[in-house]
């Protein structure tokens, strides 16, 4: 289906409109409704366990962090796979299914990995690891948080008006779980940075998509990405080997 | 404008019927019209069979793509119903469209499948094969007998799937065949097909901006009696959002039989002497309706057709 290319133009990847787009996060929050605090519950739990914040977490082996960290990831991913790219956005675009494939087979990624103990988080430093650390735990809370705010505020659709009830949320909507997962793989130790080029595959076309429809929140979405890899590149290949966060705290 | 009383009354399919087989006669004149009662519609005769076609009609990208959101499915059924309200008969559609086709179905179903509908939909598949398999599909999600019209989606293929097209048409399977393109795509190919195929149809963009089949592909539709449908009318909505920045010529009233800028430009495109229909894409009934006015009253002549253009140039 995706033969001769070069006969399409970008709009032809997006044969509907912006008002239907927005609209398909209703439609998807009221299906799945209210599973949305339950992603958001287990997203802090993980979190809270992969950095170890609070005493109880801190008695979590290393090894179980990375696993409980990965099966969340590789569970978000397989959700917005089935339900938005295979379900309710493949009515609307025949690319939306090639998406839903590559974020199942990142789910696998994230889970084998995760088991693999390969998805340590490192624990708080100076310099560039800290950087890293902290803008992790930052992109982790705009994902839950920032992208309902954005609805919230009317803001993402070039005016005022979107609802709260077209929230992109973790789980159910690709751009902020691609996020949360950019910013759990710049908490790592050793950051990953193969596990971001799926990620960064969506946002590109949630760029796309963005300019296609004239949405702002897309812009978002794969700045955010592309700023996230680069800090993590930066600390991959130039930060000091970091701290692992032990057993006993970060 | 002629003076016009509500648009209560329907086209039944022997009034369109008979206007069709008396047009047959005179199928090279164009600005034919048929009879609804006290209403008359523009009708084009399509060359190659006669057949006649309501001179607007009504495409469905991005417009009628919705998924499976009831509320807004509704909303795309009122469009539809306005549109035969106005006299409308073509509606064309393509698998690429997501969810298009199914919209129109669960539409069609729900206002009532109006006699004049002139289905018209496309292949649009690589695979050779899949031609009748894919055409069955798009079948089913009309909910319709057989197709008047299928096209090659954007010459996509097209060597493998004319040929069991045509082979359709012969069996009375399929009303008519063509082919398509948009945004000035392929156009030399497309010319070779016109000149070596017996196309019924050919779709294609033109409006009072991407005039460049004006050279070589409109005179050879003429030719060859290929019909011309005219997409992308509006160039998506953008040519209209910048007129709509200008005044209105008032002399395009009583000169064309044109209300607003949207009568205006499909005045335009349907007055030359190879187009048969333009198939303008609108999510709104108030836009459809605005739409169908230029499905009424004359056609502006070659002369006036060379002023509205002028008037466009001079914006």
């Amino acid at each position: 289906m995706l033969g001769e290319l070069d006969t399409y133009s970008l709009i032809d990847f997006f044969p509907f409109s912006k008002e239907v787009y927005l609209r398909l996060f209703g439609l998807q929050n009221e299906a799945w409704w209210p599973a949305q605090f339950i992603f958001l519950f287990l997203a802090l739990l993980v979190f809270a366990i992969a950095v170890a914040p609070v005493p109880w977490a801190k008695k979590v082996p290393a090894r179980w962090r990375s696993a409980v960290s990965g099966a969340f990831l590789a569970v978000s991913f397989t959700c917005v796979a089935v339900t938005f790219f295979l379900g309710r956005y493949a009515d609307l675009n025949w690319a939306a299914p090639y998406f839903g494939w590559v974020f199942i087979a990142q789910a696998v990624l994230f889970a084998l990995v995760g088991a693999l103990g390969k998805l340590e988080v490192a624990g708080r430093a100076d310099g560039a690891r800290g950087i890293c650390f902290w803008s992790g735990c930052l992109w982790v809370m705009l994902a839950l948080f920032g992208y309902p705010a954005m609805a919230f505020a009317g803001f993402g659709v070039g005016g005022f008006g979107r609802g709260w009830k077209t929230a992109e949320l973790v789980g159910l909507a690709p751009d902020p779980t691609v996020v949360l997962a950019v910013g759990m793989i710049m908490l790592l130790k050793k950051p990953r940075l193969w596990l971001l080029v799926v990620p960064a595959a969506w946002s590109a076309a949630a760029g796309l998509t963005a300019l296609a429809l004239e949405l702002s929140s897309g812009f978002i979405t794969v700045s955010l990405v592309f700023l996230g890899a680069g800090i993590a590149s930066f600390q991959r290949f130039f930060g000091a080997p970091a701290r692992v966060a032990p057993e006993g705290g970060a | 404008m002629s003076e016009q009383k509500p648009r209560t009354a329907r086209i039944d399919r022997r009034t369109f019927l008979a206007a069709s087989v008396a047009s047959i006669a005179s199928a090279t004149l164009p600005g034919a019209a048929f009879a609804d009662g006290p209403l008359r519609y523009l009708t084009k005769p399509i060359p190659s069979t006669g057949v006649q076609v309501p001179v607007i009609g009504m495409g469905t990208w991005i417009t009628f793509n919705v998924g499976d959101d009831k509320a807004l499915r509704d909303a795309r059924a009122e469009v539809l119903r306005a549109f035969f309200g106005g006299g409308g008969g073509l509606v064309d559609s393509s698998p690429m469209y997501g969810s298009s086709q199914e919209v129109l179905g669960y539409a069609l179903n729900k206002i009532g499948r109006a006699k004049t509908l002139f289905a018209a939909d496309k292949i649009w598949t690589r695979d050779g094969d899949d031609t009748l398999e894919q055409l069955s599909e798009s079948r089913a999600h009309w909910n319709i007998p057989r197709f008047d019209l299928m096209q090659v989606h954007n010459l996509l293929s097209w060597e493998d799937h004319l040929p069991k097209l045509r082979r359709l048409r012969a069996s009375k399977k399929l009303g008519h065949i063509g082919i398509t393109t948009s945004h000035g795509r392929r156009h030399s190919e497309l010319a070779e097909i016109m000149k070596s195929h017996q196309l019924d149809v050919v779709q294609l963009t033109y409006n009072p901006i991407d005039r460049q089949v004006e050279e070589v592909l409109l005179p050879l539709a003429r030719e060859r009696n290929i019909a011309i449908i005219a997409n992308r009318p509006f160039r998506g909505g953008g040519l209209l959002d910048t007129l709509q920045r200008h005044p209105f010529p008032e002399w395009a009233r009583h000169e064309a039989d044109a209300d607003n800028w949207p009568q205006f430009v499909l005045k335009w495109i349907v007055s030359h002497p190879a187009v048969t229909c333009a198939i303008p894409a609108t999510s709104k009934v108030t836009h459809m309706r605005e739409n169908m006015g230029a499905c009424r009253g004359r056609l502006p002549d070659q002369k006036t057709r060379a002023k509205m253009l002028a008037y466009i140039e001079s914006l």
